[in-house]
């Protein structure tokens, strides 16, 4: 089950640096913030995530949309998921790809 | 009196650059830049001239703002080496230069990517000497908006193989070989780019070719990218294009002649 630590970054909206440029590359994604030379390549699971990061949803939602895609998850399993998540945008962040709205 | 200096002409895209200086130095800089060399030149678009000097050598040139010190030979030509490839690159700057290998095969351009001491320029003669044609084996031209890449064949020097991982002074240290090229079996004109190749020297593990995610190979090519500076805004775009067509791969190797089997095979069956 989530701790309150991590259901306090869950409740957060991750919402892109408009400066980014995103690129589409078959199923994975190269993600660029051209002033900052910062180049990102995400893979499929990483791209599913970033997709998702409007400003609007939530980590938790986000790892909501993603577990319902995947036909349910089971509680252990959300909570993994969930991790990744947060793991994923937890990278994003630090790179300055986007910024986490309360 | 004996005339102390010389002049060579190092051409690429019908622009030259003129070289004078000490025979000894202009030598050893033609024999790097072998097939680049002409005779007439028709339009020279920058001049660096060698000068002895009481400690060694100096270094001029019309786009050097101050003169380089050499202390002894070896330097000053790699100085000049050095000098020459960067005036090619901002003057034929519309091109986006990688620090990479290529070889060609009928009309298939192959570009080996790699940091430093990854083996590029031993994969690449490896294969020139299997009768590939030799482009380039450290800076590699690209037209993007037509994926094609030029030949830059300044002569290939390999290292003698090791198999023990040195660390990076060490590997510094090992004796260089140079490897003539022949102007008939150099590539002389552009080829598109079919493969798209990572290097991994590991002198622990034998040759292994394994497809490359697509944007691990965009990340490779813009770490590769010389003169990002002038390409900012649109580098990314053009190698998303690229490997969207171009299948890349991750060579990891420790046997130069085993994994240009396993590159050749590749290729011939693409």
């Amino acid at each position: 089950m989530m701790n309150a630590m991590t259901m306090s970054f869950a409740q957060k909206r991750p919402l892109p640096n408009p400066s980014v440029s995103a690129h589409p590359l078959l199923d994975e994604m190269v993600l660029e913030l051209p002033e900052q030379e910062i180049v990102l390549s995400l893979n499929r699971s990483a791209r599913a995530v970033w997709e998702l990061c409007d400003g609007m949803r939530t980590v938790y939602v986000i790892a909501q949309e993603l577990g319902a895609e995947m036909g349910g998850l089971d509680t252990d399993a959300f909570d993994s998921l969930l991790l990744d998540v947060e793991t994923a945008v937890s990278q994003f962040q630090q790179h300055g790809l986007l910024t986490l709205e309360t | 009196m004996i005339p102390n200096n010389k002049t060579l002409f190092i051409n690429f895209q019908e622009q030259q650059i003129a070289v004078q200086g000490p025979h000894l130095v202009v030598d050893n800089v033609a024999r790097r830049f072998q097939v680049m060399l002409i005779v007439s030149p028709t339009n020279i678009a920058g001049r660096l001239v060698v000068r002895s000097a009481q400690k060694g050598f100096v270094v001029l040139a019309d786009w050097l703002q101050e003169p380089i010190e050499a202390g002894s030979l070896a330097e000053v030509c790699q100085i000049v080496e050095h000098e020459i490839a960067l005036w090619h690159i901002r003057l034929q700057s519309q091109y986006l230069w990688l620090h990479a290998g290529a070889v060609a095969l009928q009309n298939k351009g192959i570009l080996f990517l790699g940091e430093w001491g990854q083996g590029k320029s031993s994969l690449v003669t490896e294969l020139y000497r299997q009768n590939w044609r030799f482009c380039s084996d450290d800076r590699v031209p690209w037209l993007a908006a037509e994926n094609r890449l030029l030949p830059f064949p300044q002569t290939p020097r390999v290292r003698r193989a090791t198999n023990a991982v040195l660390p990076r002074q060490q590997v510094d240290q090992l004796a260089r070989q140079s490897v003539p090229l022949n102007p008939t079996t150099t590539c002389t004109e552009s080829v598109p780019v079919s493969l798209v190749i990572a290097l991994v020297y590991d002198a622990h593990c034998s040759p292994r070719l394994t497809p490359l995610p697509p944007s691990q190979g965009v990340l490779a090519m813009t770490q590769a990218l010389i003169n990002r500076e002038r390409h900012r805004e649109t580098a990314v775009s053009h190698f998303v294009n690229l490997l969207t067509r171009v299948p890349a791969y991750q060579l990891t190797y420790n046997d130069r002649t085993e994994a240009a089997r396993l590159v050749a095979n590749e290729v011939r069956s693409t």
